[in-house]
């Protein structure tokens, strides 16, 4: 992990590159090397997963690039990356969310804003809110950074909170059902997640020709702020559709109403900004588009680019020991638990199938792991069923087995589906997301949470070998056409080269 | 079938088991039943809207399992004062006089460690974590070990008062950590062998010397063993403000000793049984508060429901203090009663206790005062009060002068109360303002 002033000294060294960088632009000479900073969230490079690999591989293929990568991450936790950066990436910038904030020292001098959190409450909140609204009180909170902890620490602002709050979850309006009953411990943390959203905003980014955007939450923030300041193009990718996301968490937890309402709110709020900001919006897949164009992004501005695999030459024979395979985190997403019980449905059929689970517990999904293991346990799956934890290997995983599966209830457009079907393997799978545009014709699908379903399809594939190699077939055949490494690459390469000449056209003009 | 929005209305009522908060979580519900992106949008209004409202609660607050540990860690205090207690007649007849020093230099110097500690590794202050001692893993805390081990062991052959002053703190500190590591009873076990070693005659300074070896041991062993915690520590500068505020109430607490007899010394580790469980009871209040009312209070400033909230809020906050006089009273008579059986009260032991108690309260309010971020608050309270503790001293001029120590005790628990209390009064602020 990067200490504290060796994050410094990397953001004075990225600085005055870019600078240097910027004296010697000339407005036509377009042969320069452009500069992209990279905004995740929760990902690239702390965690392993897909949307990580997505972006590891993004980072290296595009190497004409300069990556400046700034994660968004959360909880004040000590983290080691679990990818190592490419020579033309280097990591910008750190945002710690809930994390020891340094900065959060009483500073009496400053000026004031006690109705700051009042007015983020009224734009976060409010269901009709104007995205504009936030737009302006984060830029303030960008150019004022030391007066957002000040301003938050003042009785009034918190008085003033408070009733922005109870109006704003009160109002009337079409889309919402009235009586919500928001309780003080709920509006406590509100405020407080509040002024890390100010916080957040204040975060500099580098100077850079495009930012580029992998979720439309919190990584979205800084990057529309920094957009209305220097005019720097954005490009929004999403993976999976961050409000969708946080409405199923919200539907799916225990905690209490206000906290659901709260962070769903939160969710929409932070999309429609970033679907405001962006200048180009690229889902992994068309499947996200109605969601898309649902928050307010024109139809124009919206351009799918499907992710992509490298792909051998020839696909890897199945070893034809019936054994079945999942890769993916255990997180509450990914549906571990159907997946247990699809397992166990498998094997009342047919004993000799060997299920083996690569992926590791996600971060804070700790109870929902434990869970999964308990479950494991009550359904006697035993050796039949093995956690192999993380692997840094996945197309190795996969290639072990005869058959991928895949039980998630929300998906972009998984690399774990697209690694499979490039090894040659038949995917049994959730209709969810890209799935279905990824694997038409190569593999079995259920609806999410379809135990019976997916059951069939397994057995299926397991009791007809020719089934699963002509469908393994289909699937390595697709993927070589339509979802290669090198058309992927190519995409994001022409959407670079296009916002870049639109913004240079832009200041020519 | 046609999916109409009477029907998408039962089947988002009928997955969710309440109507949906709005028009995009019945999407994602119909999402979830195999309806495409497009439809689900289109339907989800209607359907929202077709869907009985209904009155939303708050949940059930999913409670922790703490209790067991936390008793058990109180057991294994009480333990360990009980032993320290037996420990100490043997130890003072055989070192005299000065381990009446030993234990004035160790008391505050455990207590600024401890409170140090506690205030830096935040998993270690955190009830009920499985991941802790979190910032003693990464830091240079095996150097520091190793240098207190041979310190002590140079100290306790060169100057017993030192050492075994050192050799106090190691193990009230290293109580500290293996309490929260979920081994109170080796602390307890390593107290007591340590007692019976003094207590059958065994050379002191070879029995001190593996006791506090054990306990660096112990410690160490338990902080390789332990969960490996990600947080981040907090801020050295907060947890040096604590280690202060620790060090201070140290100072608050010897001072009762101060006329010197072995007798007083040998009932203080006792008289702090009845603060220590008073402070349990205290905290009992509080937790019940912030864990079981405050949850249910709503936000409507209208409702009257805030205003009551802040009236139980102080309430309770006089109800934990009343509880901790009540508890450490009776626990006091209960002391004064084994002082006697054991023969080691000393001149005005019911004074003494009395003292103690009241340092005992005011200890637990600038502990509360530093959970609310108020530590410097805390530190000039207890700075007055020492400040007044002297000046009564000074003007009444006599040997042994317990009222001095009890009237800046009474002064400290009086500020810190006021404070407390004036913080009571918006409950919900102080907890927004930790940001």
């Amino acid at each position: 992990m990067l200490t504290r002033g060796a994050l410094i000294r990397e953001l004075k060294r990225t600085t005055s590159v870019r600078e240097s960088v910027l004296l010697d632009f000339r407005p036509g000479q377009r042969k320069r090397r452009l500069t992209v900073v990279l905004l995740t969230e929760g990902t690239y490079p702390y965690v392993i997963g897909g949307v990580s690999t997505w972006c590891d591989q993004l980072l290296r293929n595009l190497d004409d690039i300069d990556w400046l990568v700034v994660p968004i991450v959360a909880g004040g936790l000590k983290r080691q990356p679990c990818y190592k950066l490419p020579a033309n990436a280097r990591l910008a910038g750190l945002v710690d969310l809930w994390g020891v904030d340094r900065r959060a020292q009483y500073q009496p001098r400053v000026p004031r804003r006690p109705d700051l959190a009042a007015k983020l409450t009224r734009a976060l909140l409010g269901w009709d809110a104007d995205p504009l609204e936030l737009l302006s009180e984060l830029v303030w909170c960008h150019t004022h950074p030391s007066a957002i902890l000040p301003s938050f620490r003042t009785k009034q602002s918190w008085k003033l909170f408070l009733a922005a709050l109870e109006q704003a979850v009160g109002e009337p309006s079409p889309g919402v059902t009235p009586g919500v009953h928001m309780d003080m411990p709920t509006a406590v943390s509100c405020y407080q997640t509040l002024s890390w959203v100010a916080r957040t905003a204040a975060t500099r980014l580098p100077s850079a020709d495009v930012i580029h955007v992998t979720a439309a939450g919190w990584a979205g923030i800084p990057a529309i702020v920094s957009k209305q300041l220097t005019g720097t193009p954005i490009l929004l990718t999403e993976h999976g559709v961050f409000v969708r996301e946080a409405y199923l968490a919200a539907a799916r937890s225990l905690e209490r109403h206000g906290s659901r309402l709260l962070a769903t709110r939160l969710a929409r709020a932070f999309a429609r900004a970033a679907y405001l900001g962006a200048d180009l919006v690229s889902p992994v897949t068309e499947a996200h588009c109605p969601w898309e164009i649902a928050l307010g992004v024109p139809p124009e501005r919206i351009r799918p680019i499907p992710n992509g695999v490298h792909v051998e030459d020839a696909m890897t024979p199945p070893p034809g020991r019936k054994i079945v395979v999942t890769v993916g985190r255990i997180d509450p997403l990914k549906d571990v638990k159907t997946l247990l019980r699809v397992a166990a449905r498998v094997l009342e059929r047919h004993p000799d199938v060997r299920f083996l689970h690569y992926g590791p517990v996600s971060a804070g999904q700790e109870a929902y792991a434990a869970a999964c293991y308990g479950l494991h346990d009550q359904l006697n799956l035993g050796a039949s069923f093995v956690f192999n934890g993380s692997t840094s290997d996945p197309r190795g995983a996969i290639r072990e087995g005869d058959v991928a599966l895949m039980t998630s209830i929300s998906e972009g457009f998984p690399m774990a589906v697209l690694e499979a079907l490039s090894e040659g393997r038949p995917v049994v799978t959730t209709t969810v997301g890209g799935v279905r545009d990824a694997m038409k014709g190569a593999g079995l699908t259920a609806g999410p949470r379809d135990v019976e379903g997916l059951t069939d399809a397994v057995c299926a594939l397991v009791e007809d070998p020719e089934l699963a190699r002509t469908l393994g077939a289909r699937g390595y055949a697709r993927v070589r056409r339509r979802f290669s490494q090198e058309a992927f690459v190519a995409s994001y390469r022409q959407i670079f080269s296009d916002i870049a000449e639109s913004r240079s056209e832009g200041l020519r003009a | 079938m046609k999916l109409t929005a009477e029907l998408a209305a039962l089947r988002v009522r009928a997955a969710l088991g309440r109507a949906p908060q709005d028009r995009l979580e019945a999407t994602v519900v119909l999402e979830s039943w195999g309806v495409s992106s497009d439809l689900a949008l289109a339907v989800a209004r209607p359907a929202r809207e077709a869907s009985p409202v209904s009155s939303w609660r708050p949940d059930r607050e999913m409670g922790g399992t703490t209790e067991l540990q936390e008793t058990l860690e109180v057991v294994g205090l009480l333990a360990g004062i009980m032993a320290a207690t037996i420990c100490a007649g043997p130890m003072i007849s055989r070192l005299g006089p000065s381990a009446d020093q030993a234990w004035r230099i160790a008391l505050p110097v455990t207590l600024a460690a401890q409170w140090t500690l506690r205030r830096y590794d935040r998993a270690l202050s955190a009830s009920g974590h499985r991941e802790r001692l979190s910032g003693f893993r990464s830091g240079g805390w095996a150097a520091v070990t190793v240098v207190v081990a041979l310190l002590e062991l140079i100290l306790l052959t060169r100057s017993p008062v030192a050492g075994a002053a050192l050799s106090l703190v190691v193990l009230w500190t290293g109580g500290l950590l293996l309490s929260r590591r979920g081994w109170a009873f080796a602390y307890v076990g390593l107290l007591v062998m340590g007692a019976l070693g003094v207590n059958l005659r065994l050379p002191l300074v070879p029995v001190v010397a593996a006791e506090s070896e054990t306990m660096i041991a112990l410690v160490v062993v338990g902080v390789l063993t332990s969960y490996r915690s990600q947080q981040m520590p907090g801020s050295w500068l907060n947890a040096l403000r604590s280690g202060c505020v620790g060090a201070l109430l140290g100072c608050m607490i010897v001072s009762v000793a101060l006329p010197g007899s072995a007798g007083g010394v040998r009932l203080l580790g006792l008289a702090m049984a009845p603060s220590l469980l008073g402070s349990v009871v205290w905290f009992y209040f509080m937790a019940a508060f912030w864990n079981l009312l405050y949850p249910g209070v709503g936000l409507s400033r209208d409702s009257g429901s805030l205003v009551a909230t802040h009236r139980m809020s102080r309430l309770i906050n006089l109800v934990a203090v009343a509880g901790y006089c009540l508890i450490a009273l009776v626990v006091s008579f209960a002391a004064l009663a084994i002082a006697h059986g054991l023969g080691i009260a000393s001149r005005d032991p019911s004074l003494i206790l009395l003292d103690l108690g009241t340092i005992g309260l005011a200890g637990v309010l600038f502990a509360w005062l530093d959970v609310l971020g108020r530590a410097n608050t805390a530190l000039v309270v207890e700075c007055c009060t020492l400040g007044a503790g002297l000046v009564v001293h000074s003007l009444v001029r006599s040997g042994f002068t317990p009222y001095a120590e009890l009237a800046g005790a009474v002064l400290a628990v009086i500020l810190a109360e006021a404070i407390a209390y004036r913080l009571h009064g918006e409950p919900e602020w102080l907890a927004a303002r930790m940001l």
